[in-house]
């Protein structure tokens, strides 16, 4: 998100524009230095400078976009104002997170996976060690646990951790619609161990209850039959993929109509992940890879 | 060195520079030792080598200015040989910002530069440049004791 702020603007001015606009951050950071160096020091590492610059572009970028201001406020506006309000936004923001995070500490549930377990203790630690008026764009937190739909690799800072915060309990929400049993079930056939890797919870049950839904079967049970399984294999080997994923996305409106948790944002997310399921679908030999099947007898 | 800070204009420019450094060069005539104008140039320049050097970059008018007021009367450098001794320090200033890690403000650090290169060291930059860091700012805090 940084650079999109020097390289769009970058794009989008012309010589003349940019040379002030470089100027005027170059200014802002001079500013910056002082207040971080309490007039101590007149030269820092390049490092040290690089990153504050950073956090300055994407303060100011973070600014633009949740006020839908125009880029032209960089040249013609009060830039030090402009980030003062940009660091009160995301102070709001750090604010309006730590409740997400709340939320997920009571509500996630880990069914025994390391990696979200860390994962969810680590988050606690960024609240503590994250610095939005000097490094707003970094993300002090080890964050392992592997998201069915990854937050972009361009966002940082508060703008990341609220983003996935966000993902994690829409996937939560979705397999606490399941029970424990049917979850912990579906994840065993899937993975054989799904407490040590680092595994994706959500996946699996989403493709169960997608692949259900398709049959027209019950999508609480989350559990598929060879017969079932035959009956989609067929079935996707009938349509191009075109069709394929318009059957997909399909699936996944009804599945998030029958669990009660349809929103913009949810439907968006299964989409996703039930699109991604194609190729995969259309490489495996079996579609016991992708639809975690019960054995019969 | 990021794009970012590739593109990035000068804080200071070398004329700026060379008015600040001219200033205390000037007060400095009363005192002590002076500068020409072709030194003062090439001292600018060295500094922006030095900061290259030690991988730094400079918000203000440098150190230039504050190692003259410190250095100017300095009974341990003769005529001759001042020019080449703030080089030397210029180069050594910025390297121990970065040992000693902002431990020292600007000021301080230059102040127990010019207590120990006019004390101990007896007008030796090398002696200066083996300090410890954490002997430094002890020096510069009072809390250093000789074993």
């Amino acid at each position: 998100m940084a650079r999109e702020l020097v390289t769009a603007p970058e794009a989008a001015f012309d010589e003349e524009e940019q040379r002030l606009f470089r100027a005027r951050m170059w200014a802002l950071l001079k500013r910056r230095v002082r207040w971080e160096t309490m007039g101590d020091a007149s030269s820092l590492r390049i490092e040290q400078a690089e990153e504050l610059l950073r956090s300055i572009a994407f303060t100011l970028n973070a600014y633009l976009q949740y006020t839908g201001e125009e880029r032209r406020v960089l040249l013609t506006g009060d830039l030090n104002d402009l980030l003062l309000k940009g660091q009160d936004m995301l102070s709001a923001l750090v604010r309006e997170t730590k409740t997400l995070y709340d939320e997920a500490r009571c509500a996630v549930r880990d069914f025994g996976n390391l990696s979200l377990r860390d994962t969810l203790r680590n988050i606690g630690g960024f609240f503590a060690r994250y610095q939005p008026l000097s490094y707003a764009h970094q993300i002090p937190a080890d964050i392992d646990y592997q998201l069915s739909q990854p937050v972009s690799e361009s966002a940082e800072g508060v703008l990341y951790i609220r983003e996935y915060l966000r993902r994690l309990l829409f996937e939560n929400a979705f397999l606490a619609r399941f029970s424990q049993a049917d979850v912990c079930a579906a994840l065993e056939r899937y993975y054989g161990d799904y407490r040590e890797p680092l595994v994706n919870l959500f996946e699996p049950v989403a493709a169960c209850a997608l692949g259900l839904s398709i049959l027209d079967g019950g999508v609480r049970t989350l559990q598929i039959d060879p017969t079932q399984l035959s009956a989609l294999e067929k079935r996707f080997q009938a349509l191009d993929d075109a069709d394929a994923r318009a059957l997909l996305d399909r699936a996944a409106s009804r599945v998030l109509t029958r669990l009660d948790l349809l929103t913009p944002f949810s439907l968006s997310y299964l989409q996703k992940s039930a699109r991604a399921l194609l190729p995969r679908i259309r490489a495996a030999q079996s579609l016991s890879g992708v639809f975690p099947t019960v054995n019969q007898g | 060195m990021d794009e970012m800070m590739k593109n990035m204009p000068k804080s200071v420019e070398d004329d700026e520079k060379i008015f600040a450094l001219a200033r205390v060069n000037a007060a400095a005539e009363q005192i002590g030792l002076t500068l020409t104008k072709g030194q003062m140039l090439a001292l600018v320049q060295a500094e922006e080598r030095a900061l290259l050097n030690a991988g730094r970059v400079e918000f203000g008018e440098g150190v230039l200015p504050k190692l003259v007021y410190a250095f100017c009367d300095s009974p341990c450098i003769a005529d001759g040989e001042y020019f080449a001794v703030l080089r030397e320090l210029t180069e050594l200033f910025y390297d121990l910002k970065n040992d000693t890690d902002g431990a020292l403000s600007d000021d301080e650090l230059v102040d127990v530069m010019a207590r120990v290169f006019n004390g101990r060291a007896q007008g030796s930059v090398a002696y200066l440049r083996d300090l410890s860091p954490d002997d430094l700012y002890q020096m510069a805090t009072g809390a250093y004791r000789e074993d």
